[in-house]
């Protein structure tokens, strides 16, 4: 092996390490018994508890998968119309919509979210903040990236399959639902395991959007890491939400493949 | 369903109205709640909504001339600064392991790409909670009672985002690497360049939208960051997303915020323009 | 007896290429009729046009009789089997092969039975095949469903889209018999898209030869082959020679641009008119002459090829004219001509047709 390879090697394991570096420690740390982080005294799972049995916690969890879940379902609908429309057909003003439907994906997350708050403020919804709100916001950003995927898909999309089932009988509807829809199917789930990830995680948006009744998920770890800084039930907090977006990653390679 | 056939068959005669109202409940949509959001943030901007969030008639340009004051013109340069060395760094490191693994480590590239690909799905606030678990303890001690920490430094935030947004870096880095075509490079070492020689005269411009595409990804996201300078950072690592944060979060002042997020939306706008145009190509996912 | 399929003047625009061009043709019932053509001629979408995937821009499409423009595809009783098959990937043989049964709602008492016997029709045996999943089958094997799953329904006529063309040659000739003895064994009408000549010589009852949008000529193989109508489809089928020139009688036809004339079967139409004159290379014999109907002309041979059962030559007669010559090594006096060689090459009248001039 030449030196320049080896180089190259070692320099890309070492920013690997680095890269996970810090999550393993947090993962580590999680299990520590000790209220400082730092020092090993012994594994427990004493933090796990404590979380299991907060309440509030629960409540900003249970928040924050509703949330989600009603943002993965609606973004798939309009998401899956909108790739159906812009793949299939072709009409004026056609390429100004693509455009615009690239916005809400580059535009900076501060902005979107603050654009929201003028926007419910404006029409009198300032008082009524919480999940309406917050779910209405994410799924405007959401749609956008379902839209982008499953038009990806696509186009790969082999359309003579429809012609054949046309020439079998299958009228419009029938082709669409047994046909076109079934084979796309693995791109939409693949969308909405996005759309309910962007949703989960979540910050800016939601902590603009929210009212005092409705916790959320980032916003609590957010307000613990203000007060408290490192806390090892934080860090077992993070490591569950973390096993949680490593597992949708894994799913979400898996069904691309289908 | 037979009704609804029916209807298609009347329809199928006039082919517009379908992809109409296919996108009409997206449309809708969009248009409710991203659009009208948008042209929201654009009147307030304006001074066109008052502090009784009633739209006004009244039009003024004093926001956008108060955000144009020195010290939020620091910020700003500043905002801007550390985006572009964020990208510079992200790149210097994120291609060679972009190259290394394409290149280099064929047999363990899946592997790899899958935990490149991990941060994107892991929200940003984790990762930076994450980091900080390990930043807190860089304490150097010098002399007895000075200390000087990463948190709440330049350091601490430099660190902090070429951290989070290495990987957004790799992945378009490594997708354009891995399209260039092996048998190239080989030709190209027939001709008789180094190995050096092949890299800046092939490799590099072949692989030229990758970089193109991840520097994007980089800067125009580092720009309005508020969360690692929030954590990681001082006084004066304050930056363009933390002013529009204490803006709105503190001071209510939805006039002058708007303003501000206005312009750097613009910036961004214009950035990703330039882009599109010199550069090409879709994002993929 | 009523035609199967029947189109009049059918007439299809893209933009400014006209794709089909008043297009006219009616086929039989259990005939086995060809679209020839090369890329680009129009066959493919004249196809899509019968199975209603395409709308004429003018013109009338009838199908047994009735005349269907405004029927959409899932109400014609067409089968369909696409260039790349559109097997349905998300299902088993079964689910394929069914579904048309399904979508047309012939009673489900009956659909095991049906499958089984198309899948014996089609050389696939069921009980191996009926569960399989798409991606398990090799190429043949995904041909013979997406004909049965056509079949299955009992159209009024298959439609074919240069289905044999991603396979191997050796699959394919295979193919090309078992097509033929299924439409003789089914009895259904098929209409055949291809670029390929030999293929559509071997297998049709008749065939439309096609270029750039229209019909430039309809036959059975041995018509199209032997009296082509015009200069592309001479030059399209097999091999051949032209003569441009002038007829100057009903029973001689003059060389332009040379003094040789030539006894020639002239119809009526053609006399005192400039036109073309073509003969196949295998029609054109080597040697002396004693019949008093035949051609007889000096030559030289400028090109010459052994091919072992045969012998290809270029034989020039005039500064204009040189004859493309293809002769069966009967004897060694054939096997042996070489370069350079000055031989006499004669046909009888008849062997040549006449041509309108292009």
């Amino acid at each position: 092996m030449k030196l320049g390879d080896l180089i190259l090697k070692i320099f890309t394991l070492l920013v690997f390490a680095l890269m996970y570096g810090p999550i393993v420690m947090m993962l580590a740390f999680s299990f520590n018994d000790s209220n400082v982080i730092g020092a090993w005294r012994g594994f427990t799972l004493h933090w796990y508890y404590e979380l299991f049995s907060s309440v509030d916690i629960w409540n900003a969890f249970r928040n924050s998968v509703l949330v989600a879940l009603v943002t993965a379902m609606a973004s798939i609908v309009l998401g899956t119309l909108t790739a159906l429309a812009m793949v299939r057909y072709s009409f004026k003003g056609k390429n100004v919509l693509d455009g615009l439907l690239y916005v809400p994906i580059i535009i900076p997350e501060i902005t979107e979210a603050l654009t929201l708050l003028l926007f419910y403020l404006w029409i009198g919804w300032g008082l009524q903040m919480g999940f309406a709100t917050v779910a209405i916001g994410h799924i405007a950003f959401s749609v956008a990236f379902v839209f982008v995927i499953v038009r990806a898909r696509m186009a790969g999309f082999d359309r003579s399959v429809e012609e054949a089932a046309k020439t079998l009988g299958a009228n419009e509807i029938q082709t669409f639902f047994r046909i076109t829809l079934p084979i796309l199917l693995p791109g939409i789930v693949a969308a909405g395991l996005l759309a309910f990830t962007l949703s989960f995680d979540d910050f800016y948006k939601s902590v603009f959007t929210t009212g005092p009744a409705f916790d959320l998920l980032p916003l609590k770890i957010f307000s613990m890491a203000s007060r408290g800084g490192v806390r090892p039930e934080l860090n077992a907090l993070a490591t569950i939400a973390l096993m949680i977006s490593m597992g949708f990653a894994l799913l979400y390679q898996w069904i691309s493949k289908k | 369903m037979s009704y609804i056939q029916r209807l298609i068959d009347k329809l199928r005669q006039r082919k517009q109205i379908i992809p109409v109202a296919l996108l009409f409940p997206p449309l809708i949509y969009l248009a409710l709640f991203f659009f009208i959001p948008m042209s929201t943030g654009f009147l307030y901007g304006f001074g066109m909504i008052d502090r009784f969030y009633r739209f006004t008639q009244s039009f003024t340009v004093l926001h956008y001339i108060r955000a144009f004051d020195y010290t939020f013109l620091l910020i700003f340069s500043r905002s801007l600064l550390i985006a572009g060395l964020t990208a510079v760094l992200c790149f210097f490191i994120g291609y060679p392991v972009a190259y290394t693994i394409a290149l280099k480590m064929r047999r363990f590239r899946n592997l790899l790409m899958i935990l490149v690909i991990i941060p994107y799905w892991v929200s940003f606030l984790l990762r930076i909670y994450a980091l900080i678990n390990v930043l807190q303890f860089f304490d150097i001690y010098i002399f007895s009672g000075l200390k000087i920490s990463i948190m709440g430094s330049f350091l601490g935030v430099m660190t902090g985002m070429v951290w989070d947004y290495l990987p957004f870096m790799i992945l378009p880095l490594y997708a354009s690497i891995e399209k260039v075509e092996v048998s190239i490079l080989e030709a190209s070492k027939t001709l008789g360049a180094s190995s050096l020689k092949t890299y800046f005269h092939v490799t590099l411009p072949l692989t030229a939208p990758g970089v193109a595409a991840g520097t994007i990804l980089v800067f125009v996201p580092s720009v309005g960051e508020f969360l690692i300078p929030y954590f990681l950072g001082g006084v004066t690592e304050y930056m363009v997303g933390n002013l529009i944060w204490e803006l709105i979060m503190k001071a209510h002042n939805y006039w002058l915020g708007s303003a501000i997020s206005t312009i750097v939306l613009t910036i961004v706008l214009v950035i990703v323009l330039i882009y599109m145009k010199y550069g090409g190509g879709e994002m993929a996912f | 007896m009523q035609a199967s399929v029947e189109l009049i003047d059918v007439t299809r625009c893209f933009g400014d290429v006209v794709a089909v061009n008043n297009v006219s043709f009616s086929v039989r019932s259990n005939e086995f009729f060809s679209l020839l053509g090369p890329s680009g001629c129009g066959k493919t979408t004249t196809l899509r046009i019968i199975a209603g995937l395409e709308d004429p821009d003018r013109g009338t499409v009838k199908l047994r009789g009735e005349v269907v423009n405004d029927v959409p595809p899932y109400k014609r009783r067409i089968g369909m089997v696409f260039q790349h098959l559109a097997l349905f990937p998300h299902m088993n043989v079964y689910g394929n092969v069914c579904f048309g049964l399904k979508m047309q709602k012939f009673p489900s008492s009956e659909f095991k039975s049906r499958i089984c016997k198309i899948l014996e029709n089609v050389d696939m045996p069921p009980e191996v095949f009926i569960k399989r999943r798409i991606n398990q089958l090799s190429g043949g094997q995904q041909q013979r469903v997406a004909i049965a799953r056509a079949l299955i329904v009992e159209p009024t006529v298959l439609l074919l889209d240069e289905p044999l063309g991603p396979l191997d040659l050796k699959i394919r000739q295979r193919m090309q018999i078992e097509l033929k003895k299924i439409q003789r064994r089914v009895g259904t009408t098929f209409i055949y898209v291809t670029h390929d000549q030999g293929e559509a010589l071997t297998m049709s009852d008749r065939i439309a030869v096609m270029n750039e949008g229209k019909i430039m000529q309809i036959g059975n193989s041995k018509e199209i082959y032997m009296n082509p109508k015009n200069k592309f489809v001479a030059s399209f089928i097999g091999e051949t020679n032209f003569i441009e020139g002038f007829c100057k009688s009903n029973e001689t036809f003059e060389a332009k641009d040379s003094n040789l004339v030539i006894k020639a079967d002239v119809p009526e139409d053609f006399v005192k008119k400039q036109a073309g004159l073509c003969i196949r290379p295998e029609k054109i014999l080597i040697g002396r002459s004693l019949q008093k109907n035949e051609n007889v002309f000096d030559g030289m041979v400028e090109e010459a090829w052994y091919l072992g059962s045969s012998i290809s030559l270029r034989v020039r007669l005039t500064a204009e004219i040189v004859l493309k010559v293809q002769a069966q090594t009967v004897d060694d006096s054939i096997a042996s001509i070489r370069l350079g060689d000055k031989i006499q090459v004669r046909w009888p009248k008849h062997n040549a047709t006449v041509i309108p001039f292009e």
